[in-house]
């Protein structure tokens, strides 16, 4: 069954940019988009979802945030935090809850890793 | 001594000496902010430190003392003169400590009381408290410095040039990163200006290749990088929890953070007397040279051409060993801070005992000397800083009245010029009245009335260094009585010194210091009394003169002559050291001004003139008198090295 | 990057990344006295070295990527030209 990811950004465009990446990489893969956290957080309610991207700078609810909340719900879920510039502070935050980081704006070379080990990552809870 | 300990001791007091040279650089300027980091890098590591011995007051002392720190470095404001006060409070008796644990290895009874009531202070203060930071299980310098001790002997980082490395880092990635996208071995590549690294097991060795799992990290990485701690730093920005980064120092002797650290081979350490050996046999080279010269000038007669041949070899030979006597005064040059560094906090308990407050500032404490200079040079200094603060500064009360601040500021200044290093003591005290030493002088009965009065201000000044002289009314418990202000110029002058003194009637003090940063070789005058052939400091003498037996007049018990329109005692040499007095038509005199006036010593011959190495008598010629030492002729035979400020005294 | 088992090694060869640290654990599992050829290495990820690193084995060749050769692989004990 295909793996599905959840791609969170209150900006079209970035959604768009980040599901070519996703596509790049993992053509199988299916994606579902949210245009906010409290839309993110009702798809994942009713959707089989196993990966996040997180945009980190939106305007309800920051990304860390949301993150924080899908990580009590999904312990295990590879959630990864998209953002452009990364402060320190933020950086402690996202390592707390276990999230990794993409740079913005979102390229194949950048995701790459991450989805990687979120491939590992799956199939090693499959066994 | 424990060799850890003894690390200890040395780089502690190295540490006290750091955060003092930041506590005063703050007193001057609160925003100073490298020294505010500076102070707060003493304060951390020298916290480190006191966690590896039975020091726990110490440890909960620094512990809240750096946490004021990092409250001041992120921005809760600077700090004010009271903290500062409580902070060199703290490190005071954090070196207080490290001297107990130099004597007695364990710290007194009170010392769990005077730590609780420093905390209190200073935890009291601001908002930044023991809560900010709570005390780590395992304090983190120590575990710094663990890993920087294993790192220095890895392996895989042998073959890196120490003298590159400035940064160490270890990087401890989490069993799960690799599932998080993270390559941490592409994160080490990142690290500017990498050396070396070591990829180790994070356990304590590999596991078998049957228990591993592929995706899951079990490495460390360590590794050193010649860029500073900040751009090592920025390369792990993303795994901020997984590093650690320290500066790196090739000596663990230099290093603020790795003191514990196996040494690698960049520096030799050398046991002081083995230095000794080798100065004095560098020297006595020189000595030994110069026997080739007589046979060369007996050699003309026979061959000129070889004996022209044998000059030239001579002068070659000379000129190698004075490299080399300049090479080895170059290795026993050590810096005169751990002598200095102490000077501060003795000085400010003296001035509690009294009563007093002062400011004490050094400057140029770096300043590189012979080290039998450096060893020599804390006695005569204490004794001159303390007499600073129990004659020379008024009390507080007083100070206050006639203008001045009420804290008294006392200053060490180094100046190294050429092959001499001048020490300038200066206080902002009462100063010396020239008329009141007069009188205090004529009054003691050390001179007449008339000779007194024919000093100038500035002779009248230096009737101080009179041995028993005192100016205070009483003794106190500080300086005692008779200040011992002769007994430092005894000291500097044996280091081959001069004392001077000059001051500003209700304004100050100003006491230098002259000294040869060099001390290895003396010249010296070989002159004869009786059957002996006994040296003589060229430095101590003012001239020699041949006169008239006749022109030796007897006054009184004793002699004297005329010399430059001058009175002069003169005592003969040999009468002195229990042998038959010199006789003759004509008189030889050496002329000192060794003793408390200017006086002749009368010899039955002078003899050569020869720099040598003079080493302190030991054994039973400690016990002679008049002998400050031995001197190696070139001919091997021993020359006794006359004491004069003790033989004229 | 590809793992390969020839008569007497292991080859290591192009970009080694994290999901090659499964063939090569199971390579080093089934050969346990081959040696690891790394000349064709041009990076690694930190799952590959680590396990060339548990497995003790001799390492032979020199990779053209200084960084692999003269700081991951750098300990003299390691290296075998």
């Amino acid at each position: 069954m295909p793996v599905t990811v959840l791609i969170v950004d209150d900006s079209k465009l970035a959604r768009i940019v980040a599901g070519k990446a996703l596509a790049e990489l993992q053509p199988d893969w299916q994606k579902i988009e949210a245009g906010s956290g409290a839309q993110a957080l009702e798809l994942l309610g009713k959707e089989r979802i196993e990966v996040a991207l997180i945009d980190f700078n939106m305007t309800e609810q920051d990304g860390l945030e949301l993150a924080g909340e899908i990580r009590a719900l999904r312990p295990d879920m590879p959630i990864a935090i998209i953002t452009a510039n990364i402060q320190d502070e933020i950086i402690a935050q996202a390592r707390a809850i276990g999230a990794a980081f993409i740079a913005k704006p979102v390229t194949s070379e950048g995701l790459a890793g991450f989805l990687t080990g979120a491939a590992l990552k799956l199939r090693s809870s499959q066994e | 001594m424990d060799e850890l300990l003894q690390q200890f001791l040395l780089e502690g007091r190295d540490l006290v000496a750091d955060a003092h040279a930041a506590l005063v650089a703050l007193g001057r300027d609160a925003r100073d902010r490298p020294a505010l980091d500076r102070l707060f890098r003493a304060t951390h590591t020298l916290k480190g430190s006191v966690a590896l011995f039975d020091m726990a007051p110490a440890e909960r002392l620094l512990h809240v003392a750096e946490a004021r720190l990092e409250g001041a470095r992120k921005g809760d404001g600077a700090l004010d003169e009271a903290m500062l006060d409580l902070l060199m409070q703290a490190i005071d008796q954090t070196d207080r400590w490290i001297d107990a644990m130099e004597g007695a290895a364990s710290l007194d009874a009170d010392a769990t009381g005077l730590s609780d009531r420093l905390i209190a202070l200073i935890a009291g203060d601001g908002e930044t408290g023991e809560a900010d930071l709570p005390l780590p299980v395992s304090p983190p310098v120590a575990a710094d410095q663990d890993w920087i001790a294993a790192l220095r002997s890895r392996a895989e980082l042998a073959m890196v040039d120490p003298g590159r490395a400035r940064t160490a880092f270890r990087y401890t990635p989490d069993p799960d990163c690799f599932f998080r996208g993270e390559d941490p071995l592409s994160m080490v590549e990142n690290v500017p200006q990498l050396l070396g690294i070591a990829i180790l097991p994070a356990g304590d060795a590999w596991p078998d290749l049957a228990a591993c799992e592929p995706f899951r990290c079990m490495a460390a990485i360590e590794g050193l990088s010649a860029a500073d701690e900040a751009q090592v730093r920025a390369a792990f920005r993303l795994a901020p929890d997984q590093i650690a980064v320290a500066p790196f120092n090739p000596s663990p002797a230099a290093s603020d953070s790795a003191p514990y650290a196996t040494e690698l081979a960049a520096t030799l350490r050398v046991e002081a007397v083995r230095l000794d050996r080798l100065a004095d046999q560098s020297g006595e080279l020189a000595v030994a040279i110069r026997a080739l010269q007589p046979i060369a000038a007996r050699l003309r007669v026979i061959d000129p051409l070889l004996a022209a041949e044998l000059r030239a070899a001579e002068d070659e030979i000379a000129r190698v060993a004075g490299r080399l006597q300049r090479s080895v005064a170059q290795v026993r040059l050590v810096s005169l801070e751990p002598v200095l560094r102490r000077l501060p906090r003795l000085a400010r308990e003296a001035a509690a005992m009294v009563d007093k407050a002062i400011r004490f500032t050094i400057e140029g404490e770096t300043a590189q000397v012979d080290k039998q200079l450096a060893d020599q040079l804390f006695e005569p200094l204490l004794h001159l800083v303390r007499n600073a603060v129990d004659h020379g500064l008024e009390p507080a009360g007083q100070r206050v009245a006639s203008g001045k601040p009420a804290e008294g500021r006392i200053g060490l200044a180094v100046r190294q010029d050429g092959g001499h290093i001048s020490i300038v003591l200066t206080d902002d005290g009462r100063g010396i009245d020239p008329q009141a030493m007069r009188a205090a002088a004529v009054a003691k009965g050390l001179m007449s009335g008339e000779a007194a009065a024919a000093l100038s201000d500035a002779e009248a000044l230096h009737i101080v260094f009179l041995p028993g002289f005192s100016t205070a009314e009483s003794a106190t418990m500080l300086s005692g009585r008779g200040v011992g202000m002769d007994a430092v110029r005894a000291a500097v002058e044996r280091l081959a010194g001069t004392i001077t003194i000059q001051s500003d009637v209700g304004r100050g003090t100003r006491i230098t210091l002259r000294l040869p940063a060099n001390a290895i070789t003396t010249p010296l005058l070989v002159v004869a009394a009786g059957d002996r052939q006994l040296g003589v400091r060229l430095d101590q003498i003012v001239e020699t003169a041949r006169i008239d037996a006749s022109a030796v007049q007897p006054v009184g018990q004793a002699h004297a002559c005329i010399l430059r329109d001058r009175t002069v005692p003169v005592l003969d040499l040999a009468a002195l050291l229990g042998l038959e007095p010199t006789s003759g038509a004509l008189a030889r005199l050496v002329v000192t001004d060794a003793g408390p006036c200017r006086t002749a010593l009368r010899v039955a011959a002078f003899g050569e003139r020869f720099d040598a190495v003079v080493r302190e008598s030991t054994g039973l010629l400690a016990a002679m008198p008049a002998v400050a030492g031995t001197a190696m002729m070139s001919d091997g035979s021993v020359l006794l090295v006359l004491d004069l400020p003790e033989l004229v005294a | 990057m590809s793992v390969v088992v020839e008569e007497d090694r292991i080859i290591l060869s192009g970009a080694a990344t994290v999901e090659d640290a499964e063939p090569l654990l199971a390579a080093l599992l089934e050969h346990p006295h081959h040696r690891i050829d790394i000349a064709g290495l041009a990076r690694a990820h930190l799952a590959v070295v680590q396990l060339v690193l548990a497995a003790g084995r001799p390492v032979i060749g020199r990779p053209e990527s200084p960084f692999l050769r003269e700081i991951a692989f750098a300990s003299p004990m390691r290296i075998k030209v």
